[in-house]
């Protein structure tokens, strides 16, 4: 079974995608925080991670950049408004030769549901 | 994954130096073409990997009829929240109507055709599918 990771600080995004994923074939694992998220990826191997950017403490950048100097290899998505005043952040990460891609937000039920199932190969 | 398409700038270049909001190709005629943008983040090796498979594609089907733009949703966020951009990559037709959206690495032939509605051409076969790579599963 594929696994994704979850990581965001506010309870019903985490739920969110817990509920849109509820019928999928893939595991859905969260963490509240860009600490724990590094956790779990180092506990438990991954194969999707949802990261929000704006979080307490780690940052969506700074956990990325922890995830992969970790060998996270798997495809992470960078859960982001698409508006100028998020993207500074985001491009320092890419001039930093971080390997990601962006998902818009506020995400919908089948939005969550096409990604995944798209990266997954029909999870 | 779905929206509208708008009207963006660009820039000279080329897939291989993938400089963001490049026309890679540019059609001498606006008339029936194909008019393409694909929405990348930063120089991600998926975002790469779909631009190589996408202007593979548009050689073999399109050839001289299409018009591709390369746009970083990092550098211009607002155009690709205007065009409805989900999450990257995703290639977006313009034009003709109607309007596309392929969310993923393009790899998939028959997955393009069909989202781009083209028709076969004589004398263009097919390539037979192949397993991509694992970072290029995202069909």
């Amino acid at each position: 079974v594929k696994r994704v990771l979850v990581i965001d600080d506010d309870d019903a995004v985490r739920s969110a995608f817990r509920l849109a994923l509820e019928d999928v074939q893939a595991e859905v694992v969260t963490a509240p925080s860009g600490e724990q998220g590094v956790d779990v990826a180092g506990l438990q191997a991954v194969d999707l991670v949802f990261l929000d950017l704006k979080m307490p403490g780690l940052d969506g950048v700074d956990t990325l950049q922890r995830l992969r100097a970790c060998g996270c290899a798997a495809p992470i998505f960078v859960v982001t408004g698409f508006a100028e005043e998020f993207m500074a952040r985001l491009r320092a990460a890419a001039d930093l030769g971080l390997d990601f891609e962006v998902i818009r937000k506020p995400l919908e039920r089948n939005d969550i549901r096409s990604v995944v199932s798209a990266v997954l190969g029909g999870a | 994954l779905s929206g509208t398409g708008r009207d963006g700038g660009s820039a000279g270049g080329s897939a291989g130096s993938l400089e963001r909001r490049d026309i890679v190709n540019q059609t001498q005629s606006t008339e029936n073409a194909y008019l393409l943008r694909l929405y990348v983040a930063g120089r991600s090796s998926t975002g790469a990997a779909a631009l190589r498979n996408l202007t593979r594609f548009c050689e073999t089907w399109l050839h001289g009829r299409y018009e591709l733009r390369v746009v970083d949703v990092l550098k211009e966020p607002e155009l690709a929240s205007a065009d409805g951009i989900v999450a990257t990559p995703t290639l977006v037709k313009q034009m003709p109507e109607p309007s596309a959206r392929v969310f993923g690495i393009l790899g998939d032939e028959d997955r393009l055709l069909t989202a781009l509605a083209i028709e076969e051409t004589p004398g263009v076969t097919r390539r037979a599918a192949t397993q991509p790579a694992r970072a290029e599963t995202w069909r």
